[in-house]
């Protein structure tokens, strides 16, 4: 069982509110009729999830922790920052600036019902 | 009667910021201890949040060679390690500990060890945290993020060293994030203030930093950023505005000094502009110091301290990796930048105008990332300054050597972070 979330969002800079249950956290396919990326909050973590629609219909969800010293990362029109030490990463998770050096955890996805179910486990 | 009542706000004033202060970091601490962790989704936070130390530095070194003095140097530069430890997802520390200079040795001049940040950190939400101890204010570029692989050239730039004393860092509280609906980011921080006492000449403010020893707690000041990214472009704005009196009262009426919070004050403002895509990238930054009350500081203390200072630099660098099919880690970044300074650019009355302090510097050069966290670079700095004032020259020549205008460093090094 998953729970449902609220839109709060804007054209530039999409957020999902949402809640976590059973280490999943499920997200309207609706949400990407207009955009291909939508960052997620789930309530209680303290890191945001960006959520990209891919080519092929898929969807890949990132965490938005840096991997240095797992800081959050601000969004920054393309890609993520991490304001600690200056970790930059793309909008697919590689790192374009150190001194991080590893890409973002990325976590599971699937299409139930025109819902996207993140598996945050 | 009077005196006492006006000694009494004052009292009153200090009185409430550090209840506020407390307050806010007793708050912080409740609210992290909140809650027992007994719901699925709190056994998934703390997978994410094992508690864990990081480790991590960086470093530089580099050879100089000086058409002035007709010397060159090898210094390591900076030695720093930061240590870091996450209790949980919603409390971390972070801190670091700087060597410059290699060594530091009793009775000899030169070197400094240094605790350049040690503050802990208090999630409130994924957007949102509180910093408490000794932290690195968003002011300008550098002072957050100096990473030396990070930025062209050898030396970090001159403006972000003496107009933005970078790293500056004190102690205090600081509110840091971003706002859901708009690509913003913002920080706002009460800090303790600066000492016009350790102002010198010839160094702008940077001297009045207490960075974290035996700062005075009766003047603070306040700094304030917003960030705006939009694609590829960034902006920031940021500012600072602090007291700079730390003695009591009666010391500072005997010194014709504005004691209290804010009493004798700094203002600095500072706006800059980042774009960067496809290898080729802009930075350009501007900033200006006030220090309205500069006559009653040199009557005070003699140190010639300025009015108005400002600083602006602008720089543009391409990547030539993209265009040898661009590979993914590696980049040689060919660089200039302008960097254009002035620590008198306003003078009090009772101020001597030093004309080498009217700085211009160009910066070119080449930064080899055989890696993204290990920089090799080149670069010349060619430097041209006003001339010297008669009144403020010492040693006449032949004593020492006529003052050069114009001079330039050959700089050659490594820099490394990790």
């Amino acid at each position: 069982m998953v729970a449902a979330g609220e839109l709060s969002s804007c054209a530039t800079l999409p957020v999902y509110k949402t809640t976590m249950a059973n280490s999943k956290v499920s997200v309207p396919v609706s949400l990407f009729a207009q955009s291909d990326f939508q960052i997620i909050q789930p309530k209680d973590l303290f890191y945001n999830i960006g959520l990209r629609k891919e080519k092929d219909g898929s969807y890949t969800a990132l965490l938005l922790r840096c991997t240095h010293a797992d800081n959050q990362l601000v969004s920054t029109g393309n890609g993520f920052k991490c304001n600690l030490h200056g970790s930059t990463f793309d909008k697919e998770g590689q790192v374009t600036q150190g001194p991080a050096e590893r890409s973002l955890k990325k976590y599971r996805t699937e299409i139930i019902s025109d819902q996207i179910i993140i598996h945050l486990s | 009667m009077h005196f006492c009542s006006t000694q009494q706000l004052e009292l009153m004033k200090r009185y409430t910021i550090a209840l506020l202060l407390f307050f806010s970091l007793f708050s912080t601490l409740l609210f992290a201890q909140q809650k027992p962790n007994v719901t699925s989704e709190d056994s998934l936070n703390n997978n994410l949040s094992k508690s864990a130390t990081t480790i991590g530095g960086y470093g530089n070194a580099f050879y100089q060679r000086n058409s002035r003095t007709q010397t060159a140097t090898l210094n390591l530069e900076r030695f720093v390690l930061f240590t870091g430890h996450k209790f949980n997802d919603k409390i971390s520390f972070f801190s670091e500990l700087e060597v410059e200079d290699a060594k530091v040795s009793g009775g000899e001049s030169g070197g400094e060890v240094a605790v350049e940040q040690a503050y802990l950190k208090f999630n409130l939400n994924a957007n949102q945290y509180i910093v408490a101890g000794l932290f690195l204010p968003r002011i300008g570029i550098l002072n957050e993020n100096h990473l030396p692989n990070t930025f062209n050239g050898n030396e970090r730039n001159y403006v972000e060293t003496y107009i933005i004393p970078s790293t500056w860092r004190e102690l205090g509280i600081g509110l840091y994030g971003s706002l859901n609906n708009l690509p913003i980011n913002y920080s706002v921080g009460l800090v303790n203030g600066l000492s016009s006492e350790m102002f010198e000449h010839g160094s702008g403010i940077r001297e009045g930093r207490f960075e974290g020893r035996n700062a005075s707690g009766n003047n603070l000041a306040i700094t304030a950023a917003l960030q705006f990214y939009q694609g590829d472009f960034k902006a920031q704005l940021s500012g600072y505005y602090g007291g700079t009196v730390g003695v009591n009262k009666r010391k500072a009426d005997s010194l014709g000094l504005q004691s209290g919070t804010f009493g004798t004050p700094v203002a600095l403002g500072e706006a800059d502009i980042q774009y960067a895509k496809n290898g080729f990238s802009v930075k350009v930054l501007g900033t200006i110091v006030s220090i309205p009350d500069a006559d009653k500081i040199n009557r005070a203390y003699a140190s010639n301290t300025p009015k108005t200072e400002y600083g602006a630099y602008a720089e543009v660098g391409y990547d030539l990796m993209q265009l040898m099919g661009k590979p993914k880690d590696k980049q040689l970044v060919v660089f200039v930048r302008d960097e254009k300074l002035n620590m008198n650019a306003g003078i009090p009355s009772n101020g001597v105008t030093d004309g080498t302090l009217n700085q211009n510097y160009v910066v070119a050069g080449l930064s080899y990332l055989p890696i993204r966290n290990v920089a090799i670079k080149g670069d010349i700095r060619i430097a041209h300054t006003g001339s010297q004032n008669p009144d403020l020259i010492i040693n006449p020549n032949p004593v020492a050597q006529p003052y050069q205008q114009n001079y330039n460093l050959v700089n050659l090094g490594v820099a490394l972070s990790f």
